[in-house]
């Protein structure tokens, strides 16, 4: 048996080794699948900057953070099946004699090991944090990474070790991408090509309409893989956290609550009840909820502008400020119960204290009594279940 | 000047030895970031990555492979390109369902995570897949151009 195994696999392995590498089939999806990576890469690196409140990142347009993310998952998602092929077309060259030919051959090769291992992480990686799956532990060996700081930083490593394979392939992609070059071609290699990227892209394709939908909204019926359909929820769009999950039920709902301004030696500047705030000026914006992990909805809130807040609690001039959740008290230490909203924000019309989506009050879930809403933020960042506005 | 060194100098020229250097450079910047950052688990990160490569050259490649070559020797002929484009996709697409339809990432308390029957999801993906491939292999086998290449 292990013989007919081992005879089975040697002739496998010769006749892998004898196929020749379409070189020109590798260029096409090459160019393709680094395209789909820089921009995945691009459209990261606005995630992280919008997550974390870097300074670059625009106070608008109101949906440009569901657009980056959107392409970001869509590019991400797109990129598994042309990788794959990417990768089959130059099996071949995993098992060529001689193995290395030169020093430069040599460093080629070593420069694979961060691209290939780093994109297969990055896809897998992006692709369980689609579905919020974290991965923790693979038969009791320890796999846990939090993932937006592994992704962001073997993103990095993935950028220079594709730069150095397209430096690596530029001449021999031009050489084989060549008209003349085609034209040499039998036509039955070129028909052979032909159907090979005809199917990755039927692939491509299928794959991105099964998961798009969580945010290219028409595809939303259509998106039978996706982990999140932008209508399922309270209120009609998805939830990340609930109340419950957190612990802070009896806390909005007690009738004692009161949204607090702060200075940020703690000096409190007001105290407002929600009746305060509700009468106040109300104001309606449609701004997109819009999450890291890729879906999005677009819906109409409405309340109290921060600007106003923060003038009726004596501060007349743009100011940035940390929004602060219920869940600091309730789960103090734990991620998220704490963001930034930059001068430039505070002062935006569109920047909201929310009471209100679609014309009904909040659902707890969706972070009753009040949740900030801002352009151009992810949803990470659209505290809810407000207790304190801190100005600094 | 052999043609085959002259074609190694035109292969590794300095626009590759230039890619090279500022390529390593963005990657030992990112490897140093994910060493310093304690909640990248830079261990974890790089033993998946490293896990990734056996799975794909060892696994996957593997079996995609042999599954193509011992089919072809049991028919007797190629295999039709439909039914390789059909099974390919077939183990992408039950690879990216794995982690939905097992429902892995379920929480407590929130019933919009997944909120869809993956079970009927999959079964619709795969008879996508297999009926419009078998069109495909239908149509171009009454072809004439691609009649004679079975």
């Amino acid at each position: 048996m292990s013989n007919a195994i081992t005879r089975i696999a040697t002739d496998v392995v010769r006749d892998v080794e004898a196929a020749p590498v379409d070189e020109r089939r590798a260029a096409m999806l090459g160019i393709v699948l680094g395209i789909s990576f820089y921009t995945c890469a691009l459209t990261g690196l606005f995630s992280w900057g919008a997550s974390t409140n870097q300074g670059w990142w625009p106070a608008g347009p109101t949906g440009l953070f569901r657009l980056t993310q959107g392409t970001h998952l869509i590019s991400g998602v797109i990129a598994v099946p042309l990788l794959l092929a990417k990768l089959r077309t130059v099996a071949p060259k995993l098992v060529q004699r001689p193995f290395v030919t030169s020093f430069a051959h040599l460093v080629e090769r070593i420069s694979l090991l961060p691209l290939v291992g780093g994109s297969i992480f990055m896809l897998f990686s992006g692709v369980t944090n689609v579905a919020y799956w974290y991965p923790q532990e693979f038969y009791g060996v320890d796999i846990g990474y939090f993932f937006p700081a592994a992704h962001g930083k073997m993103a990095i490593v993935v950028v220079g070790a594709l730069l150095a394979h397209i430096f690596a392939k530029i001449s021999t992609t031009r050489q084989v991408l060549r008209k003349e070059a085609i034209e040499h071609e039998s036509a039955e290699a070129t028909l052979d090509r032909r159907r090979f990227l005809g199917g990755v892209a039927a692939t491509t394709g299928l794959v991105g309409v099964s998961i798009a939908g969580a945010t290219i909204y028409p595809l939303r019926g259509l998106s039978v893989l996706s982990a999140r359909h932008p209508n399922a929820g309270p209120q009609g769009f998805p939830v990340n956290r609930t109340a419950a999950s957190i612990g802070v039920r009896s806390r909005a709902e007690s009738p004692d609550y009161r949204l607090s301004v702060e200075m940020a030696d703690g000096t409190e500047l007001a105290s407002f009840s929600l009746a305060d705030l509700q009468a106040m000026d109300q104001y309606e914006h449609e701004i997109p909820i819009a999450c890291v992990e890729g879906w999005s909805a677009n819906e109409s809130w409405r309340g109290v502008r921060m600007r106003d807040l923060l003038a009726a609690a004596g501060i007349d001039e743009p100011r940035e400020v940390d929004v602060v959740s219920l869940q600091e008290e309730s789960a103090p230490g734990r991620r998220y119960g704490t963001s930034t909203v930059s001068k430039d924000l505070s002062k935006q019309d569109q920047t909201l204290l929310a009471m209100e989506v679609n014309g009904e009050p909040l659902h707890l879930d969706h972070g009753f009594p009040i949740r900030l809403m801002a352009p151009a933020r992810p949803g990470v960042n659209q505290t809810k279940w407000l207790s304190k506005v801190v100005v600094k | 000047m052999s043609e085959a060194t002259r074609e190694e100098s035109n292969k590794y020229g300095v626009l590759f030895w230039v890619g090279t250097v500022i390529g390593w450079a963005i990657i030992v910047y990112g490897a140093r970031l994910l060493l310093a950052d304690d909640e990248a688990e830079w261990f974890n990160t790089v033993r998946l990555a490293a896990i990734g490569i056996i799975a794909h050259d060892v696994i996957w490649l593997a079996v995609s492979v042999g599954t193509g070559w011992l089919l072809s020797r049991i028919i007797g002929r190629e295999i039709p390109f439909w039914i390789r484009w059909a099974g390919w996709t077939t183990a992408i697409i039950v690879a990216m369902w794995l982690p939905v339809g097992r429902r892995y990432g379920d929480r407590l308390n929130n019933d919009t995570i997944l909120p869809r029957n993956y079970t009927n999801s999959i079964v619709i993906l795969l008879a996508v897949i297999w009926v419009g491939a078998a069109i495909y292999g239908f149509v171009s086998s009454r072809r004439p151009a691609e009649r004679s290449e079975g």
